[in-house]
């Protein structure tokens, strides 16, 4: 779907952006597309290694099988279940949440490492990965700086950046690389609302994964960057609405980039239900994301994360087809985060005394059936 | 006869009918190997077991190479006259180079997508040891071309030269 789907335009600049305002300012017309014509190629030389070691990984993923048991089996029962997959290895003797979550972040640290020894030298994939855990580092220390939150949520180990780093940033945001040096001066000295707090570094997260996907020339990793960038802002205008916000205050925190103009997501907020979805109708997320506006029992926003974390999903299992680049390397490490999510789902619930159906209703689709 | 053709001698364009044969083929071939090798050592790496239904695999998109030489050494042993390359006329050199061509460029795109297809045979390897004889057989399928190509260029071969050792009288 996204081999056939040419970017028109640069995501960032608009429509109108010329090729010369573009990353190959040199390059002439007839160049860009041979390059681009032998990208299979190059790709398949750049990621063969990695696609070959997830190749050999990918049958310890977790399965829908694993999944059907877990929901029907006691706490316990579930972690032996669990013996069956590598993160059987990670939660064994595992009893309370604080332990679960231990495990399942000592099970990520392992699975970025696996990345970091199989990708080339030059490739911003892990970065794209771990860039998250970053922005939620200095989300939680300027929260905590402000006094709005305390540093418990801090995950060292999981970013590129260890949070000494942004606390030393914090003093002196120059010292810190980019982009969290420019997130941190748009936040100022002044205190925020933990929410602004949470939409401005969220912005910077987006915008700074769409430009490492373009760096990596990945037309793949560019529709989800654009795509992440899409939810982010639907979310933001859902729950703004929710909240009575008015059009003014949205603005500043809608993330430019998406295939969804922040034009037309303005001109539709405030507007009743029906007129909203009557404009969003064009959008490639109408009927599975935004008729969640239309049904009777209107869900939460937890629903919405749920079907655009399927949608994600639908688009990764797409790229089962890949034998070759980038995509079946991106697909693995968000098929092992997705996995982090069940898994923590399932066994929460479980801890919770959740029943089966109400722990299935909060399931994401997982990568391999 | 004419000795020369556009310039070039007949063992001229001979000659360099067996270079880009050999050029077509064997650059292909390595191309398409490094592909699959590339997934295979990715493999070997968590899985040094496979290491035996990982070798037809990665060698399998070698085989252009060897067109490419085949057809060097039959242009360079088979198709130099008795009387020496002197007495090749240029028109049936270049008719010669022209031969070539189908290994020289079919041996390039097939043993690049080849190698293609066999790194994706060798994931399918990585996760299921008996589908080795389905793996194999995809990127043999590629190989039909490579192999007409050949059977192509050699019928080229001595429907063009037969008429020459003919009015040589051999």
């Amino acid at each position: 779907m996204y081999r056939r789907e040419r970017i028109q335009a640069h995501p960032l600049k608009g429509a109108n952006a010329s090729p010369a305002e573009g990353g190959l300012k040199q390059v002439p017309d007839y160049l860009r597309i041979r390059l681009r014509r032998i990208l299979p190629f190059r790709e398949g030389l750049r990621y063969g290694y990695a696609v070959g070691r997830i190749r050999a990984n990918e049958l310890k993923l977790l399965r829908s099988h694993h999944i059907r048991r877990m929901l029907e089996a006691d706490y316990e029962e579930a972690l032996h279940i669990l013996d069956e997959v590598e993160l059987g290895d990670y939660l064994a003797g595992a009893s309370t949440a604080r332990e679960v979550d231990d495990g399942l972040i000592a099970y990520l640290k392992d699975v970025y490492s696996f990345l970091e020894g199989a990708l080339p030298a030059d490739s911003v994939l892990l970065d794209f990965f771990r860039c998250r855990y970053d922005f939620h580092n200095l989300k939680v220390l300027v929260k905590a700086r402000m006094g709005d939150a305390s540093e418990d949520a801090l995950l060292p180990g999981l970013g590129k950046w260890d949070p000494d780093t942004f606390r030393r940033g914090l003093e002196n945001p120059l010292d810190l690389p980019s982009p969290y040096r420019e997130a941190l001066m748009e936040l100022g000295e002044g205190k925020r609302p933990p929410n602004e707090v949470d939409s401005i570094l969220d912005r910077h997260y987006l915008t700074y994964r769409l430009r490492l996907a373009e760096r990596e020339g990945s037309e793949f990793m560019v529709e989800f960057a654009r795509t992440s960038i899409d939810f982010s802002n639907l979310k933001l205008l859902l729950r703004s609405r929710k909240m009575g916000k008015t059009k003014e205050y949205l603005k500043p925190f809608l993330v430019e980039g998406g295939y969804i103009p922040v034009g037309l997501l303005l001109e539709a907020y405030g507007d009743p239900d029906e007129v909203m979805l009557a404009k969003l109708e064009r959008t490639r997320y109408s009927t599975r994301l935004l008729h969640i506006l239309e049904e009777d029992e209107k869900p939460g926003l937890n629903e919405f994360d749920r079907r655009s974390d399927d949608y994600i999903m639908d688009m990764l299992r797409a790229t089962r087809r890949i034998s070759l680049g980038v995509e079946p390397v991106f697909s693995f490490v968000r098929a092992r985060e997705n996995e982090v999510t069940q898994v923590r789902i399932i066994l929460m619930g479980k801890l919770h005394n959740l029943a089966p159906e109400a722990i299935e209703k909060m399931l994401r689709k997982l990568y391999l059936d | 006869m004419e000795a020369t053709f556009g310039g070039l001698s007949g063992m001229h364009w001979a000659l360099l009918g067996a270079v880009v044969a050999m050029i077509g083929g064997g650059a292909g071939s390595s191309m398409g190997i490094t592909y699959v090798a590339n997934v295979a050592g990715g493999v070997l790496t968590d899985m040094p077991e496979r290491f035996g239904p990982m070798l037809p695999l990665v060698v399998i998109p070698g085989t252009q190479g060897i067109y490419g030489f085949i057809t060097a050494v039959l242009v360079a042993f088979v198709m130099k006259p008795s009387s020496g390359w002197e007495a090749l006329p240029g028109w049936l050199g270049f008719l010669i180079f022209l031969a070539c061509l189908p290994v020289c460029f079919v041996g390039f795109v097939s043993g690049m997508f080849q190698g293609l297809t066999a790194a994706g045979a060798a994931g399918m390897v990585a996760k299921r040891r008996e589908e080795m004889g389905r793996a194999l057989v995809l990127p043999a399928l590629v190989e039909t071309y490579a192999v007409l190509s050949l059977i192509i260029t050699i019928l080229s071969f001595f429907v063009i030269i037969r008429p020459f050792y003919t009015s040589l009288g051999i």
